[in-house]
Formats: structure tokens, sequence, C-alpha cells
């Protein structure tokens, strides 16, 4: 038998909280008990069985088939397995996740990877705001794994991330990289304003330059690091680039020196 | 309306009743005599301990401190998480709907919010409005501003000192005069880092001593019933158990209430140089009848420090936990929030075993007040497990099991043996608090007075039996059955009556003119600003 | 005289409320953006726990004030306080015209507690200042920078660590933040967003390492910070607040009022204020505002007055009561009377 699919019937009329639909959560019930389980979220009693059609058996290999912007907390603190979203999804995609992997088809809310701690997740379309980044009032950002989003991510990408890897290849908001501690951001496409403001350590790199860099960071230098072509092999053999795009000698840059942060901001001409 | 609570067993301190009997209700009032009419209602108490509604003396319910820790730290409410976890300061009583259920369910009736800023008297009011079921009271804080300071440097008259705490506690709605780190606020804005009791407030010249003898002598010489309540300074320094003693020293024969006593019995022994000085502060308060105090109790888990010494919370500002924090110079006061975790490490372990020391050294139950100094050292929500410790020293070896055995040398609490008995539960946390505020009609059964009571079904472990009371009556309204809250009617904010001299109302309008370039108005507010009906009650001064 | 609208026909305000109580009831996602009194913000968070709704502000610097709270906290100081003790005061960004006043109190006298030392003011991208303001201030240029980088040259140039660009006129501004009693630095959600006001933040921070130094955070709007603090201890949460779930919850993003409005995913809009209000297509707007006419396209429009009212006051630092007087009725009553006419609801308390 093959894995569990959840066909959405209609567009949700009001958001779904769906963390309950994760492998580890399914694992050994039975599609009636599935679809019973009930999904908070909005103001009504809702139960899997009202929303979606559950075929399959395998909760190792999740799909929801549709999608809609309504769709939160889909794949949240999953351990293992895989979730492939065939349409757009809502917030808190793949919320401190601890493993496996998230495929989204289309678009996805606020919030994607939100303190994530490992596993992978690929968003096709364009991601919300904060991506990879804390909920309000939390002091953490993304703490681990690989995000991917190959549309435009919203502002502040990577807020106060600590570790991992991001990649926006269609662009990003401004602010992204804000207060980060470490971890490594890349952005190919048009970047908005203040790349790493208030950023401690880590790298980001973004493939031109973004539309208005703090004066607080310090033009250090073409980078050469052994890091550049080690991260852009990786980049490449993960498929997340499928170019070096950095080019040869992008620069570099250090700050933010307001905090003081060591970290690193690594612009390519190539796209200027 | 008569109700009867039939056949538990009434303690009741304060008429010194400890036995099986009946508590008769109408109209909102005890019924001590009704004679042999037949109850409209009756209620089974058999099995149960029936005493009058608690009173929680010190506790940080409401005003621009607390709701700023609120605005803080949204990730510590519960519901901020997906599916409600239980999450350390879940149950923290955080929005003011809680935190009247949370108390009414443990049979507390009547809280005081004991830090008011006079400038912010109106914000608090709002707050405490807005707690359901119980009655709030509230201290207004003195002695960190410019006008009390400048009197003081001037050698006013006392009488004038008089005029003007009156009309503060006036004004400000206030049950109460409380004095936070006194001068120590003024001295910060002025760049002070460090301020003890002898120490003076730069601009002023005027010592901390002078500022807290000023205000004690104007608390009593007005016949307010509340002592002054005295925040002493250095709280949480090493060796600040000298604080708390010299300023006891100072209360000279008059009353005196100091705060949460526990963060001042630090010494400075042992390796770490912090150690127990629980027994010397004890001690003290033994031999000094004038002196009351509460505890002020660590519990160990995350919680936030909400306070009006400033100077004290920008020092505790590099311990906080998750990083973050908020100071402000207020008028006057200001305050600091800054959340902090317990753990039960050295520090933490010494600090939750010199609480204890002194509910268990110190003898006489009227004179030592049970709290956690709401929630600097625990939220309220900790207080049946600390019952359960003060009732049970077979409680407090298990605990202590997994507490740093360092630190616990460092103390006197392995040889101490006491348990606190129901009676004794009674007096420190209804007779003495009714007593020590003022609240005649209160904190007891006897007849006529408010229908507050709080029926617990017995237990061996205190902790079940005070965390969810059987049922709990105010204002003789049944609030609370099996623990859950089952009317939500509103209370009442006590304040007490004292009247302001006209001659001090021109000057203060004067004053705010020149300083402020604003009219009085703006320091006042008429009662219909609270948008409740009668939200206040008043307290009568003693003559 | 009492007037309400359903459309732009005049109607009866037991009628404009029966029909209003009915969008509400229909409502799937029902939104209610505040930007007003204690009362009526209390009364709105009653009928939001009941009708399931998301209370929010439509101000965009409150919400920055707020992600400022909530991320880091910081170092304040009641203007009040700043009038009587700041020597040194630096305004930073563009401040809403409600501080208008505030700043020529600053500019116009001087501390009586600071030791006997004059008043300097400073100003870095303040935009156009009152005359009075403008005529003292010396002027800090950041030149083409943004206000979020004016700040963080700022405190690295304090520090003394390299900047790309300097701050023309720093040097003085330098020379006096050494020798201050007080420093006050002046800004607002209108003006700078939550990361410049936690850049400034850490400028405060690094000043208190050896002088006295805190912030004023004037509300980009007053009633709209008021509404938030309220929020916080009914809800327990800031705005915005969402009651969607049954518990309340605090999301500046999923929750956001504006967003809900203009992506379609809010179907009703109780606005309780005085800003411009146009709905979308497909929303049903109710609103409630002391106004003469019917709201443009709006479904319901009632005419209500600030009467005896408590609102929060940038110069107080904290709540004021207003005394007035009106015919028309009070929005908090008229939420009042919509909340009767609501069905209950299983919701928790927060
Ligand atoms: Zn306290």
């Amino acid at each position: 038998m093959s894995g569990l699919t959840f066909t959405l019937l209609a567009e949700p009329t009001q958001r779904l909280d769906l963390s309950p639909l994760t492998p580890q959560k399914l694992a050994g019930l039975s599609a009636g008990e599935i679809e019973k389980i009930e999904l908070g979220g909005g103001g009504d009693q809702v139960k899997v069985g009202d929303c979606f059609k559950v075929e399959g058996s395998d909760p190792e290999t999740i799909v929801f088939e549709g999608g809609s912007k309504r769709l939160d907390w889909i794949g949240t603190d999953m351990e293992a397995g895989s979730i492939r979203v065939t349409g757009d999804a809502g917030a808190l995609l793949g919320r401190r996740m601890t493993g496996g992997s998230i495929v989204v088809k289309g678009s996805v809310g606020p919030y994607a990877g939100s303190q994530m701690q490992d596993g992978r997740v690929e968003i096709q379309g364009d991601a919300g705001d904060l991506a990879a980044g804390p909920m309000a009032g939390e002091l953490r950002g993304m703490c681990g794994g690989t995000l991917i989003i190959r549309g435009r991510a919203g502002e502040r990408l990577g807020d106060r991330m600590r570790r991992g890897l991001v990649a926006a290849l269609g662009g990003c908001g401004d602010y992204p990289g804000s207060r980060m501690i470490a971890g490594t951001i890349v952005v190919a496409g048009e970047a908005g304003r203040m790349p790493g403001y208030l950023m401690r350590r880590g790298s980001i790199l973004l493939d031109r330059p973004p539309q208005e860099l703090s004066p607080t960071f310090i033009e250090s230098g073409p980078w050469f690091s052994a890091f550049a072509s080690l991260l852009e092999r990786h980049l490449m053999q993960e498929g997340i680039v499928d170019y070096p795009f950095l080019g040869e000698g992008p620069m570099r840059y250090v700050g933010d020196n307001a905090v003081p942060g060591k970290g690193e901001l690594v612009i390519s001409s190539l796209k200027v | 309306m008569l109700t009867l609570i039939k056949g538990g067993h009434v303690v009741d301190p304060a008429s010194g009743r400890n036995g099986v009997g009946d508590v008769w209700i109408e109209d909102g009032r005890i019924n001590a005599a009704p004679e042999s009419r037949e109850p409209d209602e009756s209620f089974d108490a058999s099995g149960c301990i029936v005493m009058a509604g608690a009173i929680d003396i010190h506790s940080h319910i409401g005003g621009g401190n607390v709701n700023t820790a609120r605005l803080l730290l949204p990730e510590y409410h519960k519901a901020h998480l997906l599916r409600p976890n239980a999450t350390p300061l879940s149950n923290l009583g955080w929005s003011t709907h809680q935190t009247g259920c949370l108390y009414a369910q443990m049979g507390f009736t009547t809280v005081v919010e004991p830090a008011m800023s006079p400038a912010n008297a109106l914000h608090t009011h709002l707050e405490l409005a807005d707690i359901p079921i119980i009655d709030r009271g509230t201290l207004a804080i003195l002695g960190n501003d410019d006008f009390l300071l400048s009197l003081i440097r001037d050698n006013a008259s006392p009488d004038m000192i008089e005029d003007y705490v009156a009309w503060t506690v006036a004004s400000a709605r206030a049950l109460g005069v409380k004095t936070i780190n006194a001068g120590g606020s003024a001295a910060f804005k002025e760049n002070v880092r460090t301020f003890s009791f002898d120490d003076e407030v730069p601009s002023y010249g005027v010592s901390s001593r002078r500022i807290v003898k000023t205000l004690q002598t104007a608390v009593a010489s007005l016949g307010i019933p509340h002592p002054l309540h005295v925040h002493c300074n250095n709280l949480g320094v090493p060796g600040s158990f000298e604080t708390a003693a010299t300023t006891m020293g100072a209360a000279e024969g008059v009353p005196m209430h100091l705060a949460h006593l526990q963060f001042y019995g630090y010494g400075t022994e042992g390796k770490r140089r912090f150690s127990s000085a629980a027994a010397q502060l004890a001690e003290i308060v033994n031999a000094s009848p004038e002196i009351t105090i509460d505890v002020g109790q660590v519990m160990f888990g995350q919680t936030v420090t909400i306070s009006s010494d400033a100077l004290r919370q920008f020092a505790a500002r590099g311990s906080a936990r998750p990083k973050k924090s908020v100071i402000y110079d207020g008028e006057g006061n200001g305050g600091g929030i800054v959340p902090f975790a317990y753990k039960n490490d050295y520090y933490g372990s010494l600090q939750w075993a010199v609480g204890l020391e002194l509910f268990l050294l110190i003898n006489d139950p009227w004179r030592v007040f049970f709290t956690t100094d709401h929630p600097n050292g625990a939220p309220f929500t900790a207080y049946p497990a600390l019952f359960k410790l003060l009732m049970s020293r077979e409680a407090r070896r298990e605990a202590m099991e997994n507490l740093n055995p360092q630190a616990l040398k460092h103390t006197t609490l392995g040889s101490l043996d006491r348990e606190y008995s129901l009676e004794e539960v009674a007096i420190m946390t209804r007779a003495a608090p009714s007593k020590l505020l003022g609240l005649a009609d209160r904190g007891h059964l006897g007849d006529g007075a408010v229908a507050d009571v709080a029926v617990y079904r017995r237990d061996e472990d205190a902790e079940r039996m005070f965390g969810a009371a059987e049922l709990v009556f105010k204002n003789g309204e049944l609030v609370v059955r099996q623990g859950e809250v089952v009317s939500l009617r509103p209370g009442k904010t006590l304040r007490v009556a004292t009247q302001p001299d006209k001659a001090i109302v021109k000057k203060l309008e004067g004053y705010h003119q020149q300083r402020y370039g604003l009219s009085l108005d703006w320091f006042d507010f008429p009662d219909w600003a609270v948008g409740r009906d009668e939200p206040f009650g008043e307290v009568p001064c003693r003559t | 005289m009492t007037v309400a609208w359903i459309g732009n026909r005049d109607a009866q305000v037991p009628l404009a409320i029966e029909h209003a109580t009915a969008l509400l009831v229909k409502s799937r996602c029902p939104v209610i953006t505040l930007d007003t009194d204690v009362d009526a913000t209390r009364a709105a968070l009653a009928l939001a726990r009941r009708a399931g709704a998301v209370c929010d502000t439509l101000s965009d610097g409150v919400r920055q004030e707020t992600a400022l709270f909530t991320s880091s906290g910081g170092m304040f100081i009641a203007p009040t306080e700043a009038i009587r003790r700041a020597d040194v005061v630096l305004i930073v960004g563009t401040l809403p015209p409600s501080a208008m006043e505030f700043l020529q109190k600053l500019a116009q006298t001087e501390p009586d507690l600071a030791g006997g030392k004059s008043r300097t003011v400073f100003s870095l991208a303040s935009g156009d200042l009152p005359d009075e303001v403008a005529k003292v201030a010396r002027v800090i240029s950041a030149r083409d920078t943004s206000v979020s980088g004016a700040a963080a040259l700022l405190r690295s140039m304090h520090a003394v660590r390299r900047t790309a660009v300097s701050l023309e006129g720093f040097e003085e501004l330098g020379a006096a933040l050494a020798e201050a009693r007080f420093v006050a630095i002046v800004c607002s959600g209108h003006g700078c967003d939550a990361l410049a006001l936690e850049m400034l933040q850490g400028f405060v921070s690094d000043l208190n390492t050896s002088v006295r130094a805190s912030m004023v955070l004037w509300p980009a709007s007053e009633r709209g910070w008021g509404s938030a603090l309220v929020s916080t201890w009914n809800a327990g949460f800031p705005l915005p607040v969402s009651f969607q779930s049954g518990v309340a919850e605090h999301d500046p993003r999923r929750f956001r009022a504006s967003r809900l409005i203009e992506e379609g995913e809010a179907d009703v809009w109780l606005h309780v204020g005085s800003e411009p209000v146009s709905p979308p297509d497909g929303i049903e707007l109710i609103v409630l505002a002391d106004v003469a006419n019917p709201i443009d396209r709006a479904a319901v429009t009632i005419a209500t007055a600030e009467h005896d009212s408590v609102v929060f006051s940038g110069m107080a630092g904290t709540f004021v009561a207003k005394a007035a007087e009106a015919s028309a009725p009070s929005a908090a009553s008229v939420l009042s009377q919509i909340l009767e006419q609501l069905p209950e609801r299983e919701v928790a308390p927060c």
C-alpha cells in the first residue's frame, strides 16, 4: 500500500491547524481514526474527514492533494518521513521539525521552517515573512536543517537564525538575516534593504547588491574563503542551485559593527 | 437568603473556633446566630475544613509593570503554543481574568497589589477592576518622588508631610503606603549604582533612613491601618541581611512591615560567599514585636521578576532568562521587569531554604506572612506546594534530596522539625492579614463579617487540599464548586479613606504647573474613570 | 440627536445595531480594528471573544512598538520625567503630530532635576520639526541613509567602531553624551520600525555603561497603544489578538487586520475609531466613529462620541481620564449592545 493522501475537498472557510497530521502522530491509526481527528485553528470544530478525503495507509509518506493558504502548522514537530503539498500551504510550515522532508509545490505563509532543528523543507513558490524566524517573543529562529525557497521570501528571512542553511532563489524582502546569530543564508535574486541588520555571526551570501546596505558593514576585500567553493559545491550537489551563483571574486563585508557583530555579508557583483 | 455550610471542621483563629460546626451566611455576611431558622440552601461540609477566605498581602497582580511583563513575554502565555501545553508560566495568572479565577480556586478572596506608582494609579485600578471575583487593594509607592524628597530636604513640618501622604493615598485610592529601596530609584537616575540605608540621594542630601523614618511616622500618625510597607535596599545582594537588620533596628518600636524578607536573608560565608542568614533575621523579628514580615518564598521554575526597584533590576539585567528585560524610569518610581528561572543549583537551593527557614524560625504566625512575592519568587500558583512544605517536614526532606547539598549545609533547614498546624495556616493567611491591613470585616468567620468562606476537602496531602477548594463563597455568593469557578462576580478595590488637607492640594497644583506645565488633574482621576459601578470599598483609618 | 446608517440610508440606532449583529453572526472571520478608549476596547475584546473575531489596530507604528517589547524590551523613561531630567535629548526619526507639544516643551524649558545643567536638543532623521524645536535643535545628518542605517551609525560611532560613512555633526553629540547627566532618546514606531527601535535600545544600553540614558517611546497612535495595553491585561496579549480558535492567540503576521482585510480572509470588518477606512470588495464594513455622514461603502455606520472616557496619553505616559458630554452613544455602549444580541459561543477564558 502506498502513502497516505489527504485530498482537500474544498477551499477551507477558516484556518486549519494540521499539526496532528505528521508521520509520527498518525503511525498506527486506521483511516477511520484519522478522519475523526479534530483540527483546531478556526471557530468551528472541524474533523479531518470534514475537509479531506483520506486514502492510502502508510503515514511515512503523506501527501496533501490540493492546497490552501489556510493550512497552518503542516509538519509541526515532524521527526522523519515525508510530507508533500501539491498546492499552497499556510503559516508555520515545518515549525520545530527535527527530521524528514517537506516539499510544497505552491507558496506558503509566514514562519516557514520556524525554529526547525533538522530535516529539509523545500518551497517551490514564494514564502511569507520570517521564514526560518521565531514567533513573536521567541529569541531563537531556525536551529538547523535546510530550508529552500525557490520563489521569493518575505521580510526578515532567517531572523535570529542560529544554525542551518536557508536559500531563497527568487530574492527576498527587507532585513534578511536580521539579528542572525549563526548559520548560512543564500539569496539569489533581488534582496531588499539592510541585510544582516543587528547580526552577530553567520554568513549571508547575495548574488547581487541589496537595495540598501547598512553603513555599519565594512568592506574587507574579495572573498577567498575555502568555505566559498565548498558551499557552492554543496549547493549544487543538493540541487539547490545549478550554477556557481556567486561568480568570481565576490566582495566580503563584516558586521554588523553596531552590535558589534562578526558576521559576514558576501555580495557578488555578477548581477549588478 | 440564608445559607448553611454544615458540619465542617471550622478553623477560625480570630474567634478561637477549631472544631466541627456550622457556618451561616445571610445577605453576604456571616450570621453567627441564625436562631432556629431553616436555611434556604445548605451545603454539606462534612469531611471538610472551613476557613474564612484567604488574604494575600503582597502579590503583583496588576498595574503598569505587571502589564509590561505580559507584553515582554508573549511566548510564555499558554495559548501561544499550538495546543495549550503546560509551559513554565502557563499557570501564572497571566490575564486579569485568570488571576481572579486561579486565586478563587485556591480559596483566596482578597489580594493586595503592593506596588502602585501614584503616577500610574489609574492604570493600576483599571486592571484591578478587570480581575473578577476577588476583592483587591493596593499600596501607593512613595520615597523616590521629588516632591517628598524636597520636603524632607527642606525640613518641611511633619504636618505638611502627613498632608502629602494623605493626598497621595486618597488620590491614588490606596490601602496603604509602600517604600521601595527608598531613595534608590531617585539616586539611580543620578547614575548611582549601589545604594544602602545610610546613603544619601545626591541632589537632596537625604538618606534612605530618613525617608523611611519620615514615611513610617506619617503613616502611623495618619492612622493608616497598614504600617509602612518597606522594601529594603540591597535586595538579593550577598550580605544584605545586614541591610534588613539595620532597617528593622530603625523601626524603634513603631510598626513596620518588611516585604519579602527572604531576598535579604543572605550572608557572605562559604566558598561562594553566599550563605543563609535567615536565623539571624528570624531572631531579630522574634525580638521585635513592632515588626511584621512576609517571606517571598522562592520555588523552582521559570518566572519573571517585577519590581519598582529600578536600581536593583538594572543590575539584574545580565541574569535575565530569556535574555530580555525592561527598565523604566518613571516619575518618582520606575521599575524593572527581568524574567528569571530558579534552578536547583547552589544559589536557587539556598534561596529556597532561606525562605523556609524564615517561615519555621519566626515563632509568631501573626507576624510572618505567606507570600512568594508573586511572581518574583514564584507564581502564586505555587502556593499549594508551599503549604505542603510548611505543614510536612517529610515533604521538605523529600524536596531537599533534589537540591544542592553544599547550599543546604549553609542553612539550618535540615534541623528544623516544625510543622505548621491548620490553625497556624489560618492565622497566617486569614486572621493576621485582616489585622495587618485593618480589614476588620474579613479574615474571620465572626458575626457580621463579609461572607468570604473557603471550604477544603480534608486531605493528608496539603498541596491537593489547598490547590482546589471544594467550595468558595465571596460575599456569600458561591463562586467555586469542586475547584471550578461557577460565578464571575465583580469584586471591589479596597481603599483607605484619608482626608487630605486643602492647602496641600493648592501647593501640589502649583508644583505640577511649575514643574510639568500640567494641571494636577493629570495626576488624579475621578471614580467613574475605572469604568465599573462602585469600584471601591472604603476602609476606615484608625482613630 | 443619535444617528446611524444602513448603507447610505438613515436608520434608527437600534436597527443599525441589529443589522451589525446579523452581519457578525453569519461572519466566518470577523475582524475588529480599534483605536479607541479603555471602555470601548474592553467591550470590543468581549465582543471579539464571543464572535470569534480578531482584534487589531490599524496603526503600523503601534505594531512596531509592540514588537520592540515582545522581542527585546529595553529602557524607557516617562515623558514628564524626561522634561525634568534630560539635559541631552536626541530625537531620532519622525514623530507623530501628537508628540509636537512634548517636543516644544523639551525645546522651550530647562530641566530642573539635572543639577543645574541646561538642555541641548539634537535631531537625527526627524523630518520637519515644529519651529520652536527646529530653532534650537542641532541637526545630525545621515544624508541619504535610512533611519535604520542612521540608528546603526549612531550606535557604532558612539562605540568608536568603523563605519562606511559618518554622521555629520556627531562630534558635538558625542561630547554632549560623554558629559550628560541624563540622555533621553526620543522616538516612535511612527518613524522607526521595530528593528531600528531595537538598535536604538542597544545604543541606550551602551550609554548606560557610563552615564544614565533612556528612551521616550512616543506611541504612533495614543489610542491604538492604549487599546494594545488593555488587550494585554484582558487577553494576556497585545494586539493583534485572535479568538478564532477559542483561545486568545497573538501573532502579528497571521492576525494582522490589514492583511486579513486585503487578502479577503475577513468577511466582516468592524472599525472603532476615527481614521478613514474604506472596505475592499467582498467585505462588510461596520464603522463606529464620530461622523456626521455615513462612511462610503460601509454596510453600517453608527455615529458615536467619546463621553467621559479614559484614553492613553503620550505626555502622561499612562492612561488619563477625559470628561466630556455628548448626545451620541459611546462606542462602548454600542459594542455592548451588539454583544448582548450575539448568541453564546463556547470560548475558553484566557
Ligand atoms: Zn513585591
